[in-house]
């Protein structure tokens, strides 16, 4: 039986952008740019992966001084893996495509 | 980048107490653009993001939902006030009994406020205004039979739209509190 898919396009985008480098702590405005989401779009997600356990979230100082600090985010290791699994479910789909 | 700002700020005024951190993440990120198109494009973006947090597609149906079954209780309750105003006024043919005035101005009253209740959802005012409509019905029922007086039977009936009523307010508050679908489900 085929296993029940609940992650939109949007939410595997983001997921993806994200585990590119995991343990890298991610601003919304670079991850909006990154994926091409409006800010509407990510952080409706981002707050649902938070809720789910799969996004830590950090106030974190940035690197130029007398900036505020700004809110940054990076995968749980229950988001790397789902970000793992969902990798590996798009290449056979991807494969697919290609030879259709 | 002002005008980028005051969206910012209403974005996190919108959005619900529990998300407030959240808000405060938006407006900080609003404060790290640079560009003023972009940190107003990214403002409004997140106003959207407020508004859809504030205002679900489940409590859109829920909210829909008691203000339907509130209207209808309100027009319920009003026909009882009518009545009693035609039965005081002598439009009625038949002599009115002081109890059942009592009965049918309580049963008038705690409908127009477990209406109010509903749809502004006081949980403590709905299932009162349902007790209080409850309650004399079932006291001239039992104490009526037990008088042997098949007549009393007419104050049972409206136990069934009473009961449809609770059971609405149960199934919308149900609906409400159902916890969302995690995404890797």
């Amino acid at each position: 039986m085929a296993r029940r898919n609940h992650i939109s396009p949007q939410t595997r985008t983001v997921l993806a952008a994200l585990a590119v480098q995991p343990q890298a702590w991610r601003y919304g405005y670079d991850l909006s740019k990154e994926t091409g989401l409006k800010s509407g779009t990510l952080y409706p997600l981002l707050i649902r992966l938070a809720d789910d356990g799969l996004l830590e979230t950090e106030w974190r100082q940035p690197l130029q001084p007398g900036r505020p600090p700004r809110h940054a985010y990076r995968l749980t290791a229950a988001g790397i893996a789902l970000a793992q699994v969902r990798a590996q479910d798009a290449v056979p789909t991807a494969n697919r495509e290609a030879t259709t | 980048m002002k005008f980028a700002l005051i969206v910012i700020d209403l974005a996190a005024r919108v959005l619900p107490g529990h998300r407030q951190s959240w808000g405060e993440a938006m407006r900080a990120e609003v404060r790290a653009i640079e560009s003023a198109p972009d940190a107003l494009a990214f403002a409004g973006g997140c106003l959207w993001a407020a508004l859809c947090e504030r205002i679900t597609v489940m409590k859109a149906i829920v909210f829909t939902g008691r203000l339907l079954v509130g209207l209808v209780t309100a027009l319920y309750g009003a026909m009882f006030l009518v009545m009693m105003v035609n039965g005081l006024t002598g439009q009625s043919a038949q002599p009115v009994m002081p109890w059942v005035v009592v009965w049918v101005a309580t049963m008038g009253l705690s409908h127009l406020a477990a209406a109010a209740g509903l749809v502004f959802w006081r949980p403590k005012l709905f299932w009162s205004a349902v007790a209080l409509a409850v309650l004399p019905g079932l006291v001239l029922t039992v104490f009526g039979l037990a008088t042997q007086a098949s007549q009393f039977l007419r104050f049972a009936w409206p136990f069934l739209p009473l009961a449809l009523l609770a059971g609405a307010a149960l199934f919308l508050a149900w609906l409400e509190r159902r916890p969302r679908r995690p995404i890797a489900a």
